[in-house]
């Protein structure tokens, strides 16, 4: 189960990057948001699934909201949630 | 040794896919990241089952579905559908659609060898 911790922390953090890209450029691209949303979706099926239902939480809220403020605040919390 | 073909978009998925129903659950893993082209290697390879992602982008799992129950090279191969909707009444249509399963996300990688072959053989 380590290895597999070690890995999604590796993996969400790229993704965390790619949120964060989608979230300046949210203003601008008209699909950022729904590959947002595909990203938060990923979270809430993943987290607990590599032993961090945190992040399952936090991906769930991600995807029933549609504030990009509280989108960034999420990507926040994931990134803490796998210290 | 069952052969497993996991359909899913998500790489995070495919991989502790791979590792569950691999290490632990000692079947063979082949991977698919998108319907189109899990079906040309259900057709290749001839999975004893098919781990289908339902929500993936173009084609979902549900078309693909669909398209391997019109393929006869595919029709009987079982497939069982991996999805985080909880919802009784989702979870009854697919099984409607003649799926031998439903494994709800996030599933813990432990126990997933041991759902799928409990689905598989009921």
């Amino acid at each position: 189960m380590a290895s597999l911790r070690a890995y999604f922390r590796e993996s969400t953090a790229e993704r965390l990057r790619e949120m964060t890209a989608l979230l300046d450029a949210i203003d601008r691209d008209p699909d950022a948001r729904e590959h947002l949303q595909r990203h938060f979706h990923a979270l809430s099926g993943l987290g607990a699934t590599y032993g961090y239902p945190r992040v399952s939480e936090l991906g769930d809220e991600g995807e029933r909201t549609n504030d990009p403020a509280r989108w960034r605040e999420l990507v926040d919390a994931v990134a803490h949630a796998l210290c | 040794m069952r052969k497993v073909l996991v359909i899913d978009d998500e790489k995070d998925v495919r991989y502790v896919a791979r590792i569950s129903l691999g290490r632990l659950g000692k079947m063979i893993v082949i991977e698919a990241s998108s319907g189109e082209e899990g079906i040309a290697l259900a057709k290749s390879e001839h999975p004893d089952f098919i781990l289908l992602d339902m929500m993936m982008p173009g084609m979902d799992g549900a078309a693909t579905f669909l398209a391997l129950r019109e393929d006869e090279e595919t029709a009987s191969i079982p497939v069982v559908f991996l999805t985080a909707i909880a919802k009784c009444a989702e979870v009854q249509r697919l099984k409607d659609l003649g799926a031998r399963g439903v494994v709800l996300k996030p599933f813990d990688p432990i126990t997933l060898p041991s759902k799928v072959t409990a689905l598989l053989d009921a």
